[in-house]
């Protein structure tokens, strides 16, 4: 499953991961402001304590960035 | 209604941008609004790890990602009656919970891994070109005029054939369905 984490598209390296949070509503991830919806969107899911998640986050080291859900939310 | 999609976008800073994966073009269809004024969305999730994806056909736009991946019991009815799931995006439906918490997991999750509360969910910035506010949320004549505007805006940034090869596969599937090529 690790060579999955490395077989991501070539051009894929250079984009920023932003991890959404799961109490987030679907229209807080949409209109964050470099969000650009390719039609419809698109989401990536990963299972966390997997050897996959951790190839996964070591490819993308400083490239994730967290959605902060504003107060009170 | 178009104009109306159009709008609601633009209230809420959502862009738009070229399609980045094949779907079931029957089922892509665009965002519907309801009486209320809530969106909702066709919304695709992709499990890298398995090469495999889950088609939403609406996901309300008030709605969290918990609630979309969880159990349907705990949705609003309105929603859960309408929310089907295409499963290898193949040309067949049925309703079904994405990544349940309990009970059998997903078919192709074979460590049971895949649970809503053992999952983190990303979307990519800028993954996709940004199409201008006008050539969203076409009508089928205007489409067609679309093929050959993304064409030379491709080919003007250089992404000509690369970008081009998802959105053409897509309109030529979407084709072939009006033609009643597919059954759709």
């Amino acid at each position: 499953m690790q060579e999955a984490a490395e077989a991501d598209e070539p051009d894929s390296k250079d984009l920023t991961w932003v991890k959404v949070p799961l109490d987030a509503p679907l229209l807080l991830a949409m209109c964050q402001k470099h969000h650009v919806i390719p039609r419809y969107p698109v989401f990536h899911v990963v299972a966390r304590n997997r050897e996959y998640y951790r190839a996964f986050y070591e490819k993308r080291q400083g490239k994730i960035v967290k959605l902060k859900l504003p107060q009170g939310v | 209604m178009l104009l109306q999609l159009r709008d609601a976008c633009e209230q809420r800073h959502i862009v738009l941008g070229l399609p980045l994966y094949d779907a079931p073009t029957t089922h892509v269809g665009s965002a519907k609004m309801d009486r209320d004024g809530t969106m909702h969305w066709p919304c695709m999730f992709l499990y890298d790890e398995y090469g495999t994806s889950d088609f939403v056909a609406q996901f309300c736009e008030l709605h969290t990602f918990r609630q979309q991946l969880e159990v349907s019991a705990g949705c609003p009815v309105r929603v859960a009656k309408v929310r089907w799931v295409v499963v290898d995006l193949g040309s067949w439906l049925r309703p079904q919970v994405v990544l349940p918490d309990a009970g059998a997991p997903a078919p192709w999750d074979v460590d049971g891994a895949y649970r809503v509360s053992n999952v983190d969910v990303y979307y990519v910035e800028r993954a996709t070109q940004a199409l201008p506010k006008e050539l969203t949320f076409l009508s089928e004549g205007d489409r067609r005029l679309l093929d050959l505007t993304v064409r030379r805006m491709l080919e003007a940034s250089g992404l000509w054939p690369r970008a081009a090869t998802a959105y053409l596969s897509v309109r030529v599937r979407w084709c072939l369905c009006r033609a009643g090529g597919c059954g759709g």
